[in-house]
């Protein structure tokens, strides 16, 4: 029975046309043999060769002694090598643990300890330090890596029965995120967790096998599980940048009009990289038709130079934090949008129920006043790895369900959609007031003359910081701005500018580094 | 090493944790090998640079074959700020 107050999706898509990631290669493979897959440089893979592939891998890890339910990590630069990997991790049965080539040793080593994986695979740079006790098989996706199984060993290597069928309740991913400690926690994803997510993208944006996605979302990062998935289970074609190509707009831009890149999902800061420096009006990117971004609040300024620039794209905000994956989803209506409102995030996804909860737990009706968004349905994860604390006060039963509380503030707006307001973490107390980081973000991103804000709070003082779009605003300007909007004690008692903001390796903007420098000044 | 090329190795030891990669910098250090700039970092470090010496990088002058190394850095902001507007 479902409470008042709560909204919800009815499901179009059937459960039972859920697959297993396995299942839709398998299935691709069969439908589009012939039809690229993977495109990497001047290479490409079909789906068929990326079955093989993927067949391979999965029987190198079975023939000595893998089963199914034990994790694999999985680290190195993105290469359709490591993405036949991640397949064929999944294929027998395992359970894929993507590690971020450019994380800290220290944080590698403690996500291989918490998560006892009985493989690594990796690249030959980052293999040499990847080291556990329960790793029994090393595969290198390179050659010559010591103690290590070369790539061109596993493909010629003897294929074996896989006889276990995989389950779309077994476990398919962990995901590690940092979380507020810092410490990193894997977020359990199974095969129906994913597939649910993965479908519901398909069907939503119409992908078709004459669709050219492009891959930059990192591949310990959920955005990933789109490209890989939503792929194989539509028959588009993944096309992999050039490490280079991500880091120069000019040829991030001329890359995608090479390849005639249809459809990218991404995180708004990168967005803004191409808007801003991509010199996109002169380039052909004619064919891209959907631009989806997450991760981050998007701001209005750059949806709406980005809706210029782009007038045959149509974008869309999805919204989840790692749990939940995509819950709520926005697509933006170019007649509707006034250009300066924040960007909705919109209505509940394929069979997602909302509600929004009181400090209380109790459920409110959402207007004029926010609660935390809680969220139920088949993308919210299994809990968290082996923190069974943890994941009881993250993951409730509610009227006999289970519901995942995200720790983000939202309210509904005049058209019932939902409008985001920030981190329950980042609610603070200044002088007795509830004050919510969000909305003296949202307003400090209100200024023409900004282009990034965070705002952090250290010792019941808040501290803003942004980054001008260009020359000529200063603190006193912005304290003044902020002043004509909000509350006096939502207004930042220090406004730092900086000529950039710190990043973290999904893209989003570090705040444990803004709040360290904080504290430090 | 001229001053473009120290301020440039400065910020990139300001940004990174590794002690032993920032002891390591030079004007000659590979910086696409390095992983010490990732796309994001290399906006940041554009903006910066933008900022300190009071130009407007060009679309065509941000291209890799000029962001190599340090000096290759420096060089590059030599030309562009010496090119006339």
């Amino acid at each position: 029975m479902s409470s008042d107050f709560e909204i919800a999706t009815n499901p179009v898509i059937p459960m039972s046309s859920y697959r297993t990631l396995n299942t839709f290669l398998t299935e691709a493979a069969v439908r589009w043999p012939d039809h690229p897959a993977l495109i990497e440089g001047g290479a490409t893979l079909t789906w068929a060769g990326l079955n093989q592939a993927s067949a391979r891998v999965a029987s190198a890890l079975l023939r000595r002694g893998a089963r199914p339910g034990d994790r694999v990590a999985v680290c190195g630069p993105k290469t359709s090598r490591i993405i036949a990997a991640i397949h064929g991790v999944l294929k027998a049965g395992c359970v894929c643990v993507p590690i971020d080539p450019a994380s800290p040793a220290v944080r590698a080593q403690a996500v291989l300890e918490d998560c006892d994986p009985v493989a690594i695979i990796g690249s030959a740079e980052a293999l040499p330090n990847l080291r556990v006790s329960s790793s029994r098989v090393r595969i290198s996706i390179d050659q010559g890596v010591e103690e290590a199984l070369s790539w061109q060993e596993v493909m010629v290597g003897e294929l074996v029965p896989l006889t276990a069928a995989v389950q779309l309740s077994d476990l398919a991913y962990l995901l590690y995120t940092s979380g507020s400690t810092g410490q990193p926690k894997g977020v359990m994803l199974s095969h129906e967790n994913v597939s649910a997510f993965a479908t519901w993208a398909a069907v939503e944006f119409q992908l078709a096998p004459e669709d050219r996605v492009a891959s930059v979302a990192p591949l310990h990062f959920d955005l990933s599980t789109f490209d890989l998935y939503s792929t194989a289970r539509s028959g588009a074609t993944l096309c992999i940048p050039a490490a280079l190509h991500l880091s120069f707009p000019v040829r991030l831009t001329d890359w995608l009009a090479a390849e005639r890149i249809s459809i990218m999902y991404t995180v708004p800061s990168l967005l803004a990289m191409i808007a801003e420096r991509g010199d996109i009006k002169t380039k052909k990117v004619d064919d891209l038709r959907l631009l989806l971004f997450a991760g981050e609040v998007c701001p209005p300024r750059l949806l709406s130079g980005l809706l210029d620039l782009l007038p045959q794209a149509e974008f869309a905000n999805l919204y989840g934090p790692t749990e939940t994956n995509v819950c709520t989803f926005e697509r933006i209506d170019r007649k509707r949008w006034d250009r300066v409102t924040p960007i909705s995030i919109g209505v509940p996804c394929d069979g997602t129920r909302i509600v929004l909860v009181d400090d209380a737990g109790a459920a409110i009706d959402g207007s004029g006043m926010a609660g935390e968004l809680l969220v139920s349905g088949p993308t919210v994860a299994l809990g968290y790895w082996r923190d069974s604390a943890r994941s009881d006060v993250r993951f409730i039963q509610r009227a006999g369900e289970r519901w995942c509380r995200t720790g983000d503030y939202a309210e509904f707006d005049d058209a019932d959609r939902l409008v985001f307001h920030g981190r329950r973490d980042h609610m603070v107390k200044i002088r007795g007031h509830r004050v919510e980081l969000g909305d003296v973000e949202a307003a400090l991103l209100a200024h023409p003359g900004v282009a990034e804000a965070a705002v952090v709070a250290v010792d019941e003082v808040l501290v803003a910081f942004a980054r001008p779009s260009g020359p000529g605003i200063s603190s006193d300007e912005l304290r003044e701005h902020c002043a004509q909007r909000l509350p006096r004690y939502m207004v930042p008692a220090e406004m730092k500018l900086l000529p950039t903001m710190p990043h973290g390796s999904t893209g989003k903007i570090d705040r444990l580094a803004l709040q360290r420098m904080a504290k430090h000044e | 090493m001229n001053d473009v090329e120290q301020f440039i190795i400065d910020y990139l030891r300001s940004r990174t944790l590794s002690r032993s990669a920032s002891d390591a910098l030079d004007g000659t250090s590979r910086l696409h090998e390095s992983g010490l700039l990732d796309s994001l970092e290399l906006m940041s470090l554009v903006t910066h640079l933008e900022q300190a010496y009071g130009f407007s990088l060009p679309d065509d002058e941000f291209v890799p074959e000029n962001f190599e190394t340090p000096r290759t850095i420096a060089d590059m902001i030599k030309r562009v700020t010496l090119r006339p507007k």
